[in-house]
Formats: structure tokens, sequence, C-alpha cells
């Protein structure tokens, strides 16, 4: 089996946003919207607010597209079979000429990963950089990052990065009560 | 390579032209590698580019940004202007090259003919890190006979540098990819994650190596949020830190005597009388220079070359030949009684850290090995900077930490410094024309003054002069009325631009061609290649001063082919490690190392640029300002004196993660993840005042005042309030952050090299003027 995930290090990621602009410059000829954001530990995009009362503080942030869920909500919203959980990779598939752009998928996404798109009147969401994979490079989030808090590949794989990642260090998943089993794992910040 | 870049598709604009690798250098300091992929002429994507050493390949939000939105914003300069209207009315008319020229020119020999050459006034600052953009003003001033402005003081940079100059002759870091071997970082307002994030990635190595990290800034910054332990300090008391640390260190005998004796000059005797230092022709008449130390072995003084063991404590009675007696104390004794006053309590009661993590974190960088010590500029931007550095260093000295790998008093690496400090005379000055130097930091003085001699006309390059100088508004009263000629060469419309007789448009560095760079962060050498052509009219910075001599008929000077002129200034400058790049390895790598002792370790030979031949930790040249010995002086504008007490808040202008000063903060990529600029003040501030988040409020002191909307917030000690650097006028609904600071002089800095812009060192006091609006 092979299943593509992200294995994102919060101990890494410094919340320079350098993910977002990446995924926007790769993705901006098509259709503009942002893919990935970059929220701090109080799930601010912005004004960032670290936990704690000085001077005992804690910030850590999070970079969050979609998650490939495997039992992916949007997938069972959509009504039109425009996405789909890919066998061969477990990536959910977005096919945006089969998307009527009812908004069911973003309603259901407990991420909040994907977006309507007003110029193309469909959904968007990450596409792990399909176009990409194969030429011996990673997801444009993943390149672009300075400290390498992103990682790719297959976590069926031992041998992969990812893999090792996720046997040597802490992790855990967002929003596990959700069921959907999502296929980004967190290390540890 | 090259193929399989050129193959990859890119969503909806298909394969690239060309990938070409050139250099991003915005003056972040980390000059990375950039491939440009480019389609009809536009660079539709950038990836980084890889090096002939691997771990280097890294690129971040503001390069992306600087590729993508800065070539084709819709404020970019495209042709030279002219003004139409009053200074500053926005009023512009579009003149050819030939106009523009030979309207600069008319004033440039009017203001010759009239008040001498040197009333021709030029500036250059480091918006760009080529060779030639940063040293072609100059240049072009040297040709002119006109006056040079020096950049070292308004960089706001130079404090620590003549800090680390006066005790070491110099200063420079262990390879920061020789991070992951420390177990100790003690990172001292050098905030690596937000302004360093190129090099973040060694740091992290260390992490996952067992390092413990620790982070001294008056702000939870980026970097604090990483480490193991935040040292939250009162702005500009790093020295009162350091002297409660040194107290703990030698109460507790934690230091490292032998090498103290061996490689300081602390053991140096000095004199009771005078503070000077004792020296063999005080004692022998006729004897030498030479510095004298108490050997315990012979109980004689004597030469630190000949002693067996020279004492490092004690008082002692020095017999003259001439029977006189001169009673003297080793440099440590001396200094002791400075640091010995300094109990963690006493400390703490002044840089505000409790005085338990002093202790703790002294004996913790004490007791580790290997201890990385990385300061940058943070902590020296405040009247006595130079002090900061000087405190840090003799930290690990004592702790026999410099020269040593995996250790040091680490600042920047790379070849920047040799660039700006070891000008290519026969390049800068052709034919031996030379111009005058004045400070930089006296600018205005000069220009309003006419002393010594009178500015009538000033032209600055890479530079952004409103919002990174601290007096662009008593430029705009009383500076520019005296001037008939101001010009400014920019990429865009920026606020100095605004106010500019002439405004030439200069190219981005994707779309110049042949120069290279050296940078800080790293020992590469690499070479700035075309990647599309400029935008409208635009020129380089070379090209626009070329013009303007061939339009004056003397451009004899001025007439070299790019490609020869590169290889000329690398091969024939006068740092030796740049001379020996091979230039056809750079022609065909874009980049390469240059031949440097590796691993770089900063005075692994022990020796050091200074008298003595030590690290000068005493030093009497300073005994007129009472800094012979490390001294604690409060900051200029300190909220424990009387003008703190009026202006109760430290207001830091803080570095980001976001922009480089100026440069990126007009990006749409960057301001929709910065929002809008922002004043962090601690809640217990913010409380009695009445001030909530989201709240506009006027930061004010008797400089001068702006309007901000606030953001209460944690991160930033009570008494500090902080905001990032680099918003440009536009961005505030009134005033600016630079209209509240100031350059008083320095007499001791002037003395070593400049005093230094102390951009940090503003008080002010903030009041509620509205509520969450626009």
């Amino acid at each position: 089996m092979t299943q593509q995930a992200f294995v994102i290090d919060l101990k890494h990621c410094i919340g320079c946003d350098t993910c977002v602009v990446g995924c926007k410059m790769e993705h901006e000829q098509v259709d503009g919207a942002p893919r990935i954001r970059v929220t701090d530990s109080r799930d601010q995009p912005v004004m960032e607010t670290p936990r704690g009362s000085y001077p005992n503080l804690q910030q850590y942030w999070v970079p969050t597209m979609c998650h490939n869920c495997v039992d992916a909500p949007c997938v069972k919203a959509c009504p039109t079979v425009a996405l789909w959980r890919r066998d061969e990779d477990g990536v959910v598939v977005l096919d945006k000429d089969k998307c009527v752009g009812c908004q069911r998928c973003a309603e259901a996404c407990p991420y909040e990963a994907l977006h309507f798109d007003g110029e193309t009147g469909t959904a968007n969401k990450c596409d792990t950089c399909a176009h990409r994979i194969g030429l011996e490079t990673q997801p444009m989030c993943a390149l672009v990052c300075p400290t390498n808090a992103i990682s790719y590949g297959d976590i069926d794989d031992p041998e992969a990065q990812v893999s090792r990642l996720l046997a040597t260090r802490e992790h855990q998943i967002l929003g596990a009560s959700s069921g959907a089993r999502p296929q980004i794992y967190y290390l540890e910040p | 390579m090259t193929t399989s870049l050129e193959d990859r598709i890119i969503p909806g604009v298909g394969k690239p032209d060309r990938v070409v690798r050139t250099v991003c250098s915005p003056n972040c300091t980390g000059c990375c590698g950039i491939n440009t992929f480019v389609k009809d002429d536009r660079i539709v994507k950038v990836e980084p580019a890889s090096f002939v050493e691997p771990g280097y390949e890294r690129i971040c939000i503001k390069g992306i940004a600087m590729a993508m939105e800065r070539l084709h914003h819709p404020d970019r300069l495209t042709h030279p202007l002219i003004r139409a209207g009053e200074r500053g009315g926005g009023e512009w008319r579009r003149v050819s090259w030939d106009e523009a020229y030979d309207y600069i020119a008319e004033r440039l020999t009017a203001n010759a003919e009239r008040f001498g050459p040197e009333s021709n006034a030029f500036v250059t600052m480091s918006g760009n890190y080529g060779f030639k953009a940063l040293t072609v003003a100059q240049r072009a001033a040297n040709c002119l006979g006109g006056t040079i402005l020096s950049e070292a003081g308004l960089t706001s940079d130079l404090g620590g540098v003549m800090g680390a100059l006066m005790t070491m002759g110099g200063a420079g870091s262990n390879e920061h990819r020789d991070l992951k071997h420390a177990k100790y970082l003690l990172f001292v307002g050098r905030n690596i994650a937000d302004t360093n994030h190129s090099e973040m990635h060694f740091l992290l190595e260390a992490l996952h190596a067992g390092a413990k990290l620790v982070a001294v800034d008056p702000r939870f910054s980026r970097t604090a949020a990483k480490a193991d332990e935040w040292v939250s300090i009162e702005p500009g008391t790093d020295v009162a830190m350091v002297l409660g640390m040194l107290n703990v260190i030698v109460r507790e005998e934690l230091f490292k005597p032998d090498y103290v004796r061996a490689h300081t000059n602390l053991p140096f005797l000095v004199r009771d009388d005078d503070g000077a230092m004792l020296r063999e022709k005080d004692i022998v008449a006729g004897g030498s220079w030479d510095l004298l130390v108490w050997d315990e072995a012979t109980q004689r003084p004597m030469s630190a070359a000949q002693a067996v063991r020279p004492a490092l404590r004690g008082s002692f009675t020095i017999d003259t030949a001439d029977g006189g007696e001169i009673a003297c104390r080793t440099a440590f004794d001396r200094s002791w009684d400075v640091w010995s006053e300094f109990t963690p309590q006493h400390a703490s009661s002044i840089c505000g850290v409790p005085a338990e993590q002093i202790e703790r974190v002294a004996r913790d960088y004490a007791t580790a090995d290997p201890a990385w010590l990385h300061v940058s500029t943070g902590n020296q931007r405040y009247g006595n900077g130079h002090t900061a550095w000087r405190a840090w260093i003799t930290l690990a000295a004592l702790c026999g930490n410099i020269g040593k790998q995996y250790a040091g008093f680490n600042s920047d690496e790379g070849l920047l410094t040799s660039v700006l400090t070891k000008p290519l005379d026969a390049w800068v000055a052709p034919g031996g024309k030379r111009g005058r130097h004045h400070r930089g930091t006296k600018m205005m003085d000069l220009i309003v003054s006419e002393q010594p001699y009178a500015i009538k006309s000033l032209w600055t390059t890479c530079y952004g002069f409103a919002t990174q100088s601290p007096f662009f508004k008593r430029f705009l009263a009383e500076g520019l009325p005296r001037l008939d000629l101001f010009v400014v060469s920019e990429q865009m419309m920026t606020p100095a631009a605004e106010y500019a007789d002439v405004v030439l448009p200069v190219v981005s560095y994707y779309e110049d061609d042949w120069d290279w760079v050296a940078g800080f962060q790293h020992y590469f050498v690499q070479l700035r290649r075309r990647t599309v052509p400029p935008i409208g009219e635009s020129r380089n910075d070379y090209d626009i001063f070329a013009g303007l001599f061939e339009r004056m008929g003397k451009g004899e000077d001025w007439r070299h082919d790019p490609e020869q002129l590169c290889e000329y200034t690398l091969k024939n400058h006068p740092d030796p490690l740049i001379s020996a790049v091979d230039w056809e390895t750079l022609k065909r790598e874009g980049n390469a190392m240059v031949p440097l002792m590796r691993p770089h370790i900063p005075f692994r030979d022990m020796k050091f640029m200074t008298s003595s031949g030590r690290i000068e930790l005493y030093q009497e040249q300073f005994r007129a300002f009472g800094e012979e010995a490390l001294a604690w002086k409060e900051p200029l504008e300190s909220r424990r004196t009387d003008i703190g007490r009026k202006f109760p808040f430290s207001l830091i202008t803080y570095k980001h993660v976001h922009s480089t000063h100026s440069t990126h903060l007009m990006l749409p990529m960057i301001t929709d993840q910065l929002g809008r600029p922002g004043l962090e003040v601690n809640p217990a501030d913010a409380a009695p005042r009445g001030i909530a988040t989201g709240d506009l409020v006027e930061v004010f002191n008797k400089r001068g005042s702006f309007r901000i909307h606030v953001q209460v917030v944690d991160s930033v000690r009570p008494g500090t309030i902080a905001m990032p650097q680099g918003w440009w006028q536009r961005a505030f609904v009134h005033g600016h952050p630079s209209d509240l600071g100031h350059i008083p002089a320095n007499a001791l800095q002037d003395a070593i090299i400049e005093t230094n812009y102390p951009a940090y060192d503003v008080a002010a006091d903030i009041i509620r003027v509205g509520d969450n609006a626009a």
C-alpha cells in the first residue's frame, strides 16, 4: 500500500509563512487562492499571541493544508464525485471539471482546507503539487521551507523520510475526533 | 540539473523559457542562491539554488515576494522623473535619461564652481549587496571630488563592531553549520528565527542533538519561542546582566584562569595613580613600551613573554630604577572593582532579569562545553552599544571560549565586511581622484550648519532614507530647503523618492548582469546574472553614473565591459580570500567557496589584531571616558533616568521575518501575512491606560509622534513597547516611528570610528486616541 502524507515538524516551524507564499507562487497562475495557511498556537493567522502569561510563554506555529483524509468528509459530501481518494497513493483528488461549486465540501471539511475559488467557480485545495511529483522534487511548501519543517512522502514505506520521522518523534493528528483519519502528522513542538 | 529544471511544468504557465541562477541579497545578510524560472521575460517562479557545497539550499518569504511582486509592482519606477511642482507635491515629468542627466549635471557643475566640488554629496546604504552597487556611488563621488557620507554609523550596526574592534581587533563567527556540535547556545539580541531564518536549520540541528538554547531578548521572539529558556531583559542593559554574570563566575571560580592569563590583557599591571598600564619604560629609563606582568615565579615585574607564571590577581609595589615606587594592581583586579559591585541582585535591579536567572545562566554558560555565544545588532542599538558586545566578549574570554571550536563569540560570518571596509582603490578612485569623507551620522548638522563646508546636493543609492534614518523629518524641514538638488536612485517611489528633484529608476538584482556578491552568513562568493530584461528604462547603478559622466564629457573612466569589470574587481580585490576565487568556477557554477581554512574558527591561532596581540578586556585608552574597565552606563533614554520617567516606555522597532527593513513591506504577499502596523504593549501597561487590542494610540516623545493600532500581548516585557520596523510612511495615519529617533554624538565612538545610530535607544509615551478603527 501507499499512503502519501505530510509530516510537519512543529519544532522546526518558525511561522515565517514562506510555505504560504511558495504555494501562491507555484499555483498562482491557475487560481490564486491560498491552499496552505499558518496559524499560531492560539489559532491566530496574523496577530500572533503566545500561550501563557508573561514571562512564562509558549508559542508554536501550525501550517495546515489538505489533510488527504482516509475517510474524507469532503468526498462524502460531494454530489458530483468531483472529489475522491485515489487508491494508488491515498491522495484526495479534486477534478475541477466535475465540480459544480456547491461548496458542500468546504462545509464538510473539518480543517477549512477547501475554499471556493470565485474565478473558476469551483472548489480549490492543495493537490500536493501533483505536477511536481515524479520530478525528483517535493511539494513547493516543503521545498521552500527554510527550516525543513515540511516533509512529504509514503508513510507505508519504512525507508521514507516521513516514516523515519514518525518512528522517532512524538506526533499527533489534528481533530482526531472527526474520525476522518487525516494524513498530516504533526511532530511535537 | 539545468535540463530537468527547465523541463519542469509550472501550472498555468507550462515549461519556462529558461532557468537562471542568481543571488537574492536585499540586506537580510543571507545571500541565498536563487533559481529563477522565466517565461516571456517575466519571472514565473523562484526555487532555492544549489551551491558547490551542500547544505545551503534555501529561500524565504521575502525572496519569493521580491521576485514575484516587486519587479512588476505598480509603483515600480520605469523612467527618469523630474519633479513638475513643489518638492513632495507628487507631480512629475517623465524625461529621457539625457534630460535627467543634463538637469543633474547643470546643478552639480554650478555647485562645484560656487561652493567647491565637495558640496555635492553621496550616500549609499546596503540595499543591494552587489559589489558594483555597493561601491559605485563612492566612485562617482571620487570622480567629482564630491563628499562621501559614510554608511557605517547610519546602519545602526557599528556599535558592536567597535566593541569587537577595541577588544579583539575584529569579529567573526564560527561556521553556522558547526552549531550542531555545541552543547549550550546563548543567543543574545540575535533573533535568528526572525532575521536569519536561512541559518535557522543549523540551529535546529543543534537542538535535535540535545543542545540547550537560551535567548536573551526584551521580546519573546520567534527564537525565544524555540528556546529552552527565555531571558527577558530590559532594553540596552546587557552590560549590567553580564557584570552580574561575571560576578558569579569569578566568585565561584568558574572562569578559566590559564586562558585569561595567556590570551587576555587582564594579568597586565595597571598603575594605581593614573590607571595606565605599567610599561618597562616606567621603571627603567630608556626602557621599552612593553607591558608588564607580575611573575609569581620570580616575584618580579617582567614582560608577559618572559614571565613564567603571570599573576592574575594582586597588588604590587614596583621598584623603579631611580629608587622610586609605583603601586600597581593587575588589570583583572581593576576590573573586579566594577564587577564586584554587580551582585546578581544589583544587576537584576537594572537589567530586570531575576537574580537567580542571572546566576543560573552564568553557571550554565561557564560550565557547558562547548558553549556557543551568538550576538547580533539588537543589543548594540543603544547609546553605549559598543559596550554591549565588549561585555559579552569579556564573558566569552573569561570562560575560555574565544578561538575555540563549537564555542566562540559569534556574530556574522562571510565577507561583506571586506567589501565594505577594504576598498579596491584602482576601482573606487580612478586615477587617484578623491572626494571628501564625512560621517553620515553627522549629515544633518553638516547640511544645516554648512560647517565645515556647504553641501548643496545629495544623491542617495540603495537607501531607504525616509524609513531607516532617524532624521528624515528634520531633513525635509531644515536640510532639503538648503539643497538645490536631491537625487534618489530607486526601484520604487519610496517616501524619500517622493521628495526628490530627480528620481532615477534602478534595476532590481534580477535585471542586473555581471556583479559578484559576498554576503554575510556564509563564505560563498556568488555571481549575479541577468534573469529578465530591465523594467522600462531602468539601469543598474553603474550605468546610471556612467551615463551621467558620459553626458558631462567625462566618460573616460566609465566605459567598462560589464563582464570584464566583474572579473577585474573580483581578481584584484584587496581581500585575498576574494581575489583567490576562481573566475571560471564562479562563471560555471554561479558560486564558489573562498579558500578558507575549514572549519573556520575566528582567532583559532589565538592571535588578536590588537596592540598587545591579546584580547584587550582592559582599555587604558578610554580612561577619560571611565571605560577602562567594562563599565555600566545607562542608555541615553533609560527608563531609570529623568527622561525615562517622563517617557516611560522603551520603544523597540525590531527586525522581523516578513521584511528586510523597508524593502518588502509594500508587497501584497507580505502584507497579506503581516496585516497592518501593530504596536505590542504588555497587558500590565495597557490596563491602567485603558488600552485594548485594536485601539489607536499615539506614540510620542519630545522629537515626534506617530499613530498606530495596539496589540495587547504578553510577548513584550512591561515597560517596553515594540513594533516590526520598515513600514513606509503611508502605512500610518499620522507620523512615523523614525520621527522619534535621534543620533546624539558619542565622543568615545567618534574616537574609534563614528557614533552608531542608537536606533532602539528611544523613550516614548503612549496615549489612547481612538478605538478599533480601520
